[in-house]
């Protein structure tokens, strides 16, 4: 008991501390923490907002067992992230290797490589779909571009992307790569973490670029790639944006994301308690991929 | 001991702060002078609220100097229904909101508008035959009248005539049907530059409810049983009847099928003259007027086995919650009565649904009208709603399934049969 009292010094300062992360507690709590608990309680129960909340159990989770979307939402976002992690955590690490030399001008080219994490979303999502077009596209106008001194074309029937069941996914895994700036940014600064004098020690030992990038980088970046890369699941499991504003979820249900049929049911059909089960199920399924991880994690990651 | 003090603490200070966040907010009943204030709830796009708050609200106001009104607007029909919803579902509901036939189901299953029946029985000066019966219907659901329209347009062909002359296509008239409608198409269809791809298109059949119903009725098919109890669309001319229409891309290529439409809308298909035809409403006047370069007239829909169209209306609807139904129902009557109908005039909104206006000259010969002008008007004798069941939610979802017919991917017969099986499940309460 004696341990634990305070020295009023220690007691004024853990007030001080309290009233500085206060409006972010306090936000938590009114818009977070209370509408999370909601959540739970909604999702036993079937509520339309117009008509009083009504008690069923179990119901809504039994029913999530039989509804074929969830399933095929649930593949989705299962496709999607498995395409989508490797590429965008190679892609980043690769970018920011490559920003992170001493060249003239490199800071111009972190700008541009960073600038389309930062510009607004639905503006860029409309620009890709521009891009996307099947007729009118730049990307099937590139493809059906003749190939020089031929009259042959690249690919002369480009795939309709978007419009197409089959490719809408690829479509918009491809995309996901234009934002690999926002990792790149945390992995330059995990690279410039790194101290010099470990590359200088390596170089006495006589290892070659690759062996100083296997031996010497990837383990000090470790704890950067684990943070990326816990980063990425969570973010591909709530993808959303892309498919809300560029598809729609369609066509034929190949880009109905688990979230984005989360916010149908929601907003669009109005099953706010069915919603709610979805909302939990997605964040139990989360919860164990990011369990995993930081039980598989000591194996890999080096802290310093 | 400590810690129990501390989570106390915790609890004495939060649990008071969220109740005060979630506090409900009290709606404003009166003004401070003592006359009611009835918030009525709209999405009028900023011009149109000028309108009101020039014309048509001091009007009201003038005749009625116990009411005050107050406009609430989400600005454009996006958000509209989840403004709305947070609008109820906070307890501060509005008196009366406009609707329309595409969010009217969703409200009215839910029970939350004020039957009317009632209402128009005590009061003798309301006559329900200043009105265009069908569009009044069109706001019933289970005998009760759940508000009133303020306006509403059947669908008609709107043709391009400078594409028709060029390409020696008679003009459509009332004798089209579906073989000279597609005859006429196929001619209209053209590649221009001969690249291969097809430049403009005869028709656009756009994946609409609004729409597609009708070539199932003018089958002789239908979606749903009088008494909303089965769904019928697995008939086989129910299915022949939605099967033509989508064929119109998927099979007869005179329609833009997926990304052949370039990204436009129809009624920019049309207006530059990459369509020569298309199935629209009055209402599309307004964007007409923004700049067509030829001459265009409207003709009646082709019939098939009979002459039937479909239409769409804007109306509005008092709140059951509101405390104050005589002040609403006066507002209510204003709105879809000669005033509201000069109104929509004025802003060149379809036809109003208050009859005497709709069918004067004001409305007939008015700058935007083309030759055939009263087509649409005569179509109302013909023209049906696009029905709903109780469970228009699950009706909705089920629908989804045509995105696929469209595109060419899934047979429309099976999935006629499939929406069949699912809305029968949910009429039956199998699903919910």
């Amino acid at each position: 008991m004696g341990k634990n009292k305070l020295t009023k010094r220690q007691k004024v300062e853990a007030v001080q501390g309290f009233m500085f992360i206060s409006p972010w507690m306090i936000g938590f709590i009114v818009f977070a923490a209370g509408p999370v608990i909601a959540s739970l309680v909604l999702s036993f129960c079937k509520w339309d907002i117009l008509t009083p909340v009504q008690f069923v159990g179990l119901k809504n989770y039994v029913k999530m067992t039989n509804d074929p979307l969830i399933k095929k939402s649930l593949t989705n976002t299962l496709y999607y992230a498995s395409a989508a992690i490797p590429l965008g955590m190679v892609g980043a690490l690769s970018t920011a290797l490559l920003l992170n030399q001493k060249l003239k001008g490199m800071r111009l080219f972190r700008t541009l490589f960073y600038v389309p994490s930062v510009t607004a979303g639905v503006a860029t999502l409309l620009l890709w779909m521009l891009i996307f077009n099947p007729e009118l596209g730049l990307l099937n106008r590139a493809l059906r571009h003749q190939i020089p001194f031929t009259h042959i074309p690249f690919i002369a029937d480009p795939p309709k992307w978007l419009g197409d069941p089959h490719w809408a996914m690829p479509a918009l895994i491809i995309m996901a790569l234009w934002g690999v700036g926002g990792g790149m940014l945390i992995y330059l600064a995990g690279l410039q973490g790194i101290p010099e004098e470990l590359y200088e020690a390596s170089l006495l030992d006589g290892a070659n670029a690759r062996q100083k990038f296997w031996y010497v980088t990837i383990p000090l970046l470790s704890p950067t790639i684990f943070f990326n890369l816990i980063m990425s699941i969570i973010g591909s499991f709530q993808v959303f944006n892309a498919a809300f504003i560029m598809t729609g979820g369609g066509p034929m249900d190949a880009t109905r994301f688990y979230v984005l049929y989360l916010f149908q049911n929601a907003f669009q059909y109005f099953r706010m308690g069915y919603a709610s089960a979805m909302a939990w199920l997605l964040f139990i399924i989360i919860l164990i991929l990011t369990l995993i991880q930081f039980k598989i994690a000591p194996k890999w990651v080096h802290y310093q | 001991m400590k810690k129990l003090l501390t989570y106390l603490a915790i609890v004495i200070i939060f649990v008071p702060l969220v109740r005060w966040v979630a506090k409900p907010k009290v709606r404003q009943e009166y003004t401070k002078d003592g006359k009611v204030i009835i918030e009525w709830y709209n999405y009028s796009t900023p011009e149109f609220l000028k309108l009101y708050t020039d014309y048509l609200v001091p009007e009201f106001e003038a005749s009625h100097p116990d009411i005050k009104i107050r406009l609430n607007s989400s600005l454009g029909d996006t958000g509209y229904d989840a403004k709305l919803l947070t609008l109820i579902a906070g307890k501060i509901p509005p008196d009366i909101v406009h609707i329309t036939q595409q969010n009217f189901p969703f409200y009215a299953v839910k029970g939350i508008f004020l039957d009317l029946n009632p209402v128009i029985a005590r009061d003798k000066s309301f006559n329900l035959n200043d009105y265009f019966g069908p569009v009044m219907d069109g706001m019933r659901f289970q005998g009760k009248l759940l508000g009133l329209p303020s306006d509403f347009s059947t669908i008609a062909l709107v043709y391009n005539k400078r594409m028709f002359d060029k390409y020696h296509v008679p003009y459509p008239d009332k004798n089209w049907d579906w073989d000279k409608f597609l005859w006429a198409a196929k001619k209209l269809t053209r590649d221009t530059d001969g690249d291969g791809v097809i430049d403009q298109f005869g028709f656009v059949n756009i994946n609409s409810y609004n729409r597609w119903p009708a070539w199932v009725w003018m089958n002789g098919g239908d979606i749903l049983s009088p008494d909303m109890k089965k769904c019928l669309l697995d008939k086989p001319e129910s299915i022949e009847g939605l099967k033509f229409y989508i064929d119109l891309s998927t099979k007869y290529h005179v329609a833009p099928m997926g990304a052949q439409t370039l990204g436009q809308s129809y009624q920019e298909m049309f207006m530059t003259e990459h369509a020569a035809m298309i199935a629209d409403a009055r209402y599309a006047y307004k964007t007409f007027a923004k700049g067509m370069s030829f001459p265009w007239d409207i003709a009646p829909m082709p019939k098939g086995k009979q002459r039937v169209t479909t239409f769409i209306w804007g109306g509005n609807s008092i709140l059951r919650s509101t405390k104050h139904p005589r002040e609403a129902w006066e507002f209510l009557k204003f709105l879809s009565g000669k005033e509201g109908a000069l109104l929509n005039v004025r802003a060149g909104n379809a036809f109003p649904a208050y009859k005497k206006v709709a069918m004067s000259d004001l409305v007939l010969k008015s700058p935007l009208s083309p030759p055939h002008d009263k087509v649409f008007l005569d179509a109302i004798e013909y023209g049906r709603q696009a029905p709903f069941p109780p469970q228009f939610t699950e009706f909705n979802q089920a629908m989804t399934k045509f995105d696929g017919c469209y595109l060419g991917y899934t047979p429309v017969d099976q999935i006629c049969r499939q929406f069949t099986k699912d809305v029968n499940a949910a009429i039956s309460g199998e699903v919910w």
